[in-house]
């Protein structure tokens, strides 16, 4: 089924679907079915508070179709904690969020972190209720409840911007033309309808889309004039705020080639950033030796590129580091990580989602004390040494502190 | 012309003249073997290799013809001779022939090495050094210090044998800086202060340190006797590891004292720790572990302050989470931690006792103490001097000695010295005096065999005490009664019951077993992670301790072998895999038969000291028990053996011993090897670093690790399945365990090689302890009332 939607939209956009091309859109496509499935079947589960209001613990995975879905102007940014707020419309409060640890954010339909979102960019997500224990991180008052109870639901397992919400799940845009718009603000028009499965959260009728000379247009890894779009052409968007509430674009991507190129610099950039950081995931379980090192079975968190898991799942010695659930890491993280020999590995069939479904357990000669059941911990594979901004991480008990709450702007 | 069988009868009959009279030391079967084998061509017409054996001495005294039967020896044991295409005699031959050549050669280095003139000097070794001149004037020297003494060559373990303690021009140097020093040290011009001192980790704050970590709160600036109090708690992990408080010389990397402590954090103890302590920097630290840190980086330092009153199982999660995990998921310590309050040093002391050594000994004090006429001072400087050398060379001095020192201090003065510096270096120079440094024995103008009163006085008190006689032993060799049986016997009771008596019991220990090989190669860490300094310190303490034991308790000498009991600590039994004992310090405890431990053969001390640091060795074990357990050494084994290889990654694995069975398929090593290889064998059930295995452990190799076979069957014929079979025989074989173990008692206690000629009276006294089952004290009692005892 991937196979074909991946078929579609290279068919859609003109070109051959070269093997490799198909082969890595198939793997992206692999990796996020079951987040497909998840959404889809969500349409209905949502209607259940109990996976509408599911509250997740330390150390276990949300079910399936646990959340809503929100979207908006992706408004406040705060990388560091992987924090942020959505705007949907104009009169709307923000709704801030705090990313989950497990917490996946995608863009340019790439893996990605809140860091590589410019504020502005509208975005989807999948919000639950805050983790026990961070009930406090995202301030709600009762009066925003009243007025919509999705902003109890801050927490978010899944962020990503339009080009990778809709192409995940084999969406596109069949243009039909350009249109003048009139009213009090008449603005340029593209018109088109949805190509592919309803989805939810989505736009699943035709619309129109402001468009002007601050889009963007992509075709044949060029910028182009906006002449280059045609009717009948299927093609991928990214959207803004726009005026009255309406979704302005900011790229149109008119064909494969261009959008793979989008996507891997995005890859890039994350693997970059992930072999800095290290690789997410929490502590299963742990057996302490009484001199100090001991055993700790690690899960790794999904949502990351599959190069990054490759790598790790070759190593036979890592470094763990601990982290928060900001993922922020403490001090020097790359000196205050325990050398770690791997003792076994399995991969767990039909991961949760927000698991990798990679599980290790591994020998350190030193624990820390963040190696406990639940806390999170880094782990570094085969990775150049790398010293992180100093404001990234964790330095002093205030940092810690600082960071328990949302810094509301 | 004569018939060429007549010829050659004659000739024969002229080798086998000639042959007789240089062998005629040897026995029938090796005369025949190197008539049969190796004369052909080594005799007065052929000398292959340009060697010549049919004349060769068989004086195995004489240091050259010592030096060409070694030849013989080796080339017999490196395969190779005879040689290939010449009649081969049976690898019980071979082996029978270089064992007796061996033994000979042995007998004559010992002859050698005990060759003595009218004239002995004994050099004492460096901690006998440290001991004298603690007992003479109550002065710490560290005589281990970088740059102090040189280090003592060993003889099989012995640190001093006299043959071997040669002093070279680099000993009389440090001599003299340490003469000096110590002198300085006794005779100060200004006491030094009494240092007390307290450092507390702060108000309402408790210092914590973790395993490995030290804190840096005491520092000895004058070297002497030290009280050091400390409150602190020692928490158990939470397998119930106990923590061991160690008081850790900096820059010595060394431990001087130390406590096992199981605490309460909520009720600590205060430890107090008095010796004799080396000046410098000294932690508090919790020695349980390397302080290395495993990550190869920085620290994770919790040598930190913490609240007192915070309970230690809230140190969880928050600013701590990037440390070192402390406490468990119940909040029991991970690992034994020690909580300290405060530290207190007090020094340096100087005891009753010790004023006393110096007393009469440095009459310079303030020059108005000095009589007025030059020749009362004069008086007084040879009285005060006489007193000091007397007890510094162990002797009775003439005035013609002092007479020298009395001229050395005026000349000191003449060149413009202060009386007081002048007076010490006479003294410093009495130190480096052959009489000091050395033990004497003999007269130049006398041929006699029995040592003297003032000789045996120094003799006996060596032995026991590694040190100079005291007051009351000089007493009786003055009066003569070290040479009646009953004034030896009182000496000796006082001498056995005296603290001092420790010394004997760790020095003669570490020296027998070769206990200073312990640790000597590393454990691969990635191999043995477990292994730790303070496992280390405590398998040489096990040892220590269960030999005096075995003194105090005048225990029959089997049980040095064989016995249901141990000294445990809580680290050891971890590292045993045994029951936690009840306290946290070493003691003794009754032992399970299914322990597979008993007796100094299975301690982890002696287990790993034949080890390399990543695998045991059978070979080295065997050859470790039969000369210390035995008093027999093997013969060396010929340079170039090929070493075992390590199992090829696409073979099999195979055990070590497997290996050594192809490897003794050569001849040559067969012959030695069947003797050595059963004894340590027979101990294939312990690892490198002595923890019991059912399989061994092989590196590379395909398939499960093989299981052990530790059986085996001495060379008289008796058949063992394991080590607790083993044990039991030589147990049963005390006559041999005892002889053995005196000849290297009378080794240390003589500081020489026993001989042949010892042989009949070591074996007198094991057969007069013989009905006592050769109990321990009673073999050391029985060896100083001996006749062999009292003999140069």
């Amino acid at each position: 089924m991937t196979r074909l939607i991946v078929a579609k939209v290279a068919k859609t956009f003109a070109i051959a679907p070269r093997p490799k091309l198909v082969a890595s859109f198939a793997a992206a496509m692999t990796a996020l079915c079951s987040l497909l499935f998840v959404c889809s079947s969500a349409i209905a589960d949502e209607k259940t508070d109990a996976l509408r209001d599911y509250v997740s613990k330390r150390g276990v995975f949300p079910p399936k179709g646990a959340g809503i879905h929100v979207h908006g102007d992706l408004v406040i940014s705060d990388p560091v904690n992987r924090r942020g707020a959505l705007r949907e419309k104009r009169h709307t409060p923000r709704h801030y969020f705090a990313m989950l640890p497990y917490g996946m954010v995608r863009y340019h339909g790439a893996p990605a972190d809140i860091r590589d979102i410019p504020p502005g960019t509208h975005m989807h997500g999948r919000f639950l209720s805050p983790m026990e224990g961070e009930e406090e991180t995202i301030p709600v008052t009762e009066q925003l409840l009243k007025r919509n109870k999705n902003y109890g639901n801050n927490h978010a397992i899944l962020l990503e911007d339009d080009v990778s919400f809709y192409s995940r799940q084999g969406r596109s845009w069949k243009v039909i033309g350009f249109e003048q718009g009139g009213g009090p603000a008449p603005r340029l028009k593209l018109s088109v309808e949805p190509v592919g499965p309803e989805i939810e959260g989505g736009i699943n009728k035709p619309a129109l889309f402001d468009i002007d000379d601050s889009t963007r247009i992509w075709k044949d890894r060029r910028l182009v004039h906006r002449d280059e779009i045609k009717p009948g052409m299927e093609v991928q968007a990214n959207f803004t705020w726009g005026p009255f509430d309406s979704l302005a674009t900011t790229d149109v991507w008119l064909d494969d080639v261009s959008l793979d190129a989008f996507k891997e610099i995005q890859r890039q950039r994350h693997l970059r950033l992930i072999r800095s950081r290290f690789l997410p995931g929490w502590v299963d379980a742990v057996k302490n030796y009484d001199t100090g090192g001991g055993e700790v079975t690690v899960t790794f968190f999904g949502g990351m590129d599959q190069e990054l898991y490759d790598e790790i799942w070759k190593s036979q010695s890592v470094k763990m580091c601990n982290a928060e659930n900001t993922l922020r890491t403490w001090g020097y993280h790359q000196e205050y990580a325990s050398r770690a020999s791997v003792l076994e590995k399995q991969k767990i069939e039909n991961p949760a989602f927000g698991s990798s479904g990679l599980q290790m357990r591994l020998k350190v000669v030193q624990m820390l004390d963040g190696f406990r059941p639940g806390k999170i911990i880094r782990v570094k594979g085969p990775w150049t040494y790398v010293l992180v901004p100093q404001d990234e991480v964790y330095e002093k008990p205030a940092d810690l502190e600082r960071a328990q709450r949302i810094n509301l702007p | 012309m004569m018939p060429m069988k007549t010829v050659s009868t004659l000739i024969l009959i002229g080798v086998t003249l000639q042959t007789a009279t240089a062998m005629d030391a040897l026995d029938d079967r090796s005369r025949m073997f190197l008539k049969s084998h190796c004369l052909e061509c080594h005799n007065d017409k052929k000398q292959e290799g340009k060697f010549r054996l049919d004349n060769l001495s068989p004086d195995f005294n004489d240091p050259q013809a010592a030096q060409k039967w070694a030849e013989v020896v080796f080339r017999i044991n490196a395969g190779e001779m005879p040689p290939e295409d010449a009649a081969q005699p049976s690898t019980e031959e071979l082996g029978w022939m270089s064992e007796y050549l061996t033994q000979k050669i042995r007998d004559g280095a010992a002859a050698r090495m005990a060759r003595r003139g009218k004239l002995q000097y004994y050099r004492l070794s460096r901690q006998e050094y440290a001991h004298t001149v603690y007992d003479l004037l109550g002065v710490v020297y560290d005589v281990e210090a970088p740059g102090a003494l040189n280090e003592d060559p060993r003889w099989h373990g012995f640190d001093r044998i006299g043959a071997l303690l040669s002093t070279a021009p680099s000993h009389i140097d440090r001599y003299f800086q340490a003469a000096n020093t110590v002198v300085e040290l006794a005779f100060p011009d200004n006491e030094p202060p009494l240092q007390k001192n307290r450092q507390t980790a702060g108000e309402g704050k408790r210092y914590l340190l973790q395993l490995g970590e030290g804190w840096g709160a005491v520092n000895v600036r004058t070297p002497g006797r030290y009280r050091i109090k400390i409150q602190v708690s020692g928490l158990p992990a939470f397998t119930g590891r106990a923590p061991r408080l160690s008081l850790w010389h900096h820059q010595r990397k060394k431990s001087f004292a130390g406590v096992d402590l199981a605490t309460t954090a909520d009720k600590p103890e205060t430890i107090e720790l008095e010796g004799l302590f080396p000046a410098g920097h000294y932690q508090i630290r919790n020695h349980a572990r390397t302080q290395q840190h495993p990550n190869g980086a920085y620290k994770l330092f919790r040598n930190e302050q913490i609240d007192a009153s915070q309970p230690l199982s809230s140190y969880q999660g928050g600013f701590n989470a990037s440390r070192t995990k402390l406490v468990d998921e119940q909040g029991r310590p991970v690992m034994p931690l020690l909580l300290v309050d405060w530290v207190e040093v007090e020094g340096p002391l100087t005891t009753d006792v010790d004023r006393k050594k110096r007393e009469g000994m440095f009459p310079v004090g303030q020059s108005s103490d000095l009589p007025s006429d030059p020749k009362q001072v004069e008086s007084r400087l040879h009285e005060s001097l006489q007193r000091f050398a007397e007890r510094a060379w162990r002797r009775p001095v003439s005035d013609d000695e002092i007479e020298r020192y009395v001229r050395f201090i005026a000349a000191e003065q003449k060149a413009g010295a202060d009386l007081r510096s002048a007076y010490r270096s006479a003294l410093s120079t009495m130190l480096v005096a052959r009489s000091f440094i050395n033990l004497e024995e003999g007269s130049p103008n006398e041929n006699r065999n029995k040592l003297n009163d003032f000789e045996l006085a120094s003799r006996l008190s060596y032995f026991l005490w590694s040190s100079m006689p005291d007051e009351e032993l000089f007493a009786a060799a003055r009066q003569g009664k070290l040479h009646t049986a009953e004034g030896l016997a009182v000496e000796l009771d006082r001498m056995l019951a005296d603290p001092k008596i420790e010394r004997f019991l760790e020095s003669f220990l570490q020296q027998w077993l070769q206990l200073h090989r312990v640790g000597m190669f590393q454990p691969d860490p990635n191999l043995y992670p477990e292994y730790d300094p303070w496992l280390e310190e405590s398998m040489v303490l096990e040892t220590t301790a269960y030999f005096a034991e075995m003194f105090k308790k005048n225990l029959p000498m089997r049980e040095a072998v064989d016995s249901n009991w141990t000294m445990l600590n809580s680290r050891l039994a971890i590292h045993y895999g045994l029951p936690m004992p009840s306290q946290a310090k070493l003691a003794r405890v009754e032992l399970n038969p299914k322990s597979q431990r008993g007796g100094i053969l299975t301690h982890a001390s002696v287990l790993s000291l034949t080890s390399d640091g990543t695998r045991h060795r059978p070979v080295h074990r065997g050859a470790w028990l039969s000369e210390v357990v035995l008093a027999r050494t093997p013969p060396s084994p010929p340079p170039n053996v090929e070493p075992l290889e390590p199992v090829a990654a696409d073979q099999p694995k195979i055990t070590i011993r497997s290996q050594l069975e192809a490897h003794r398929l050569n001849r040559t090593c067969a012959s030695c090897h069947a003797k050595i290889d059963p004894l340590g064998l027979a101990f294939d059930n312990f690892d490198a670093i002595g923890r019991w295995r059912e399989t061994e452990r092989i590196e590379g190799g395909t398939g499960d690790n093989p299981p052990v076979d530790a059986s085996g069957t001495l060379p008289d014929g008796k058949a063992f399945a394991g080590p607790t079979e083993f044990k039991k025989l030589l147990a049963e074989n005390d006559d041999e365990l005892a002889n053995a173990f005196l000849e290297q008692l009378a080794t240390y206690a003589l500081r020489r090689v026993m001989t042949v000629d010892d042989v009949r009276h070591l074996q007198a006294i094991a057969e007069s302890t013989k009905a006592e089952e050769y109990r321990l004290q009673s073999l050391v009692r029985r060896l100083v009332m001996s006749e062999l005892f009292q003999q140069r």
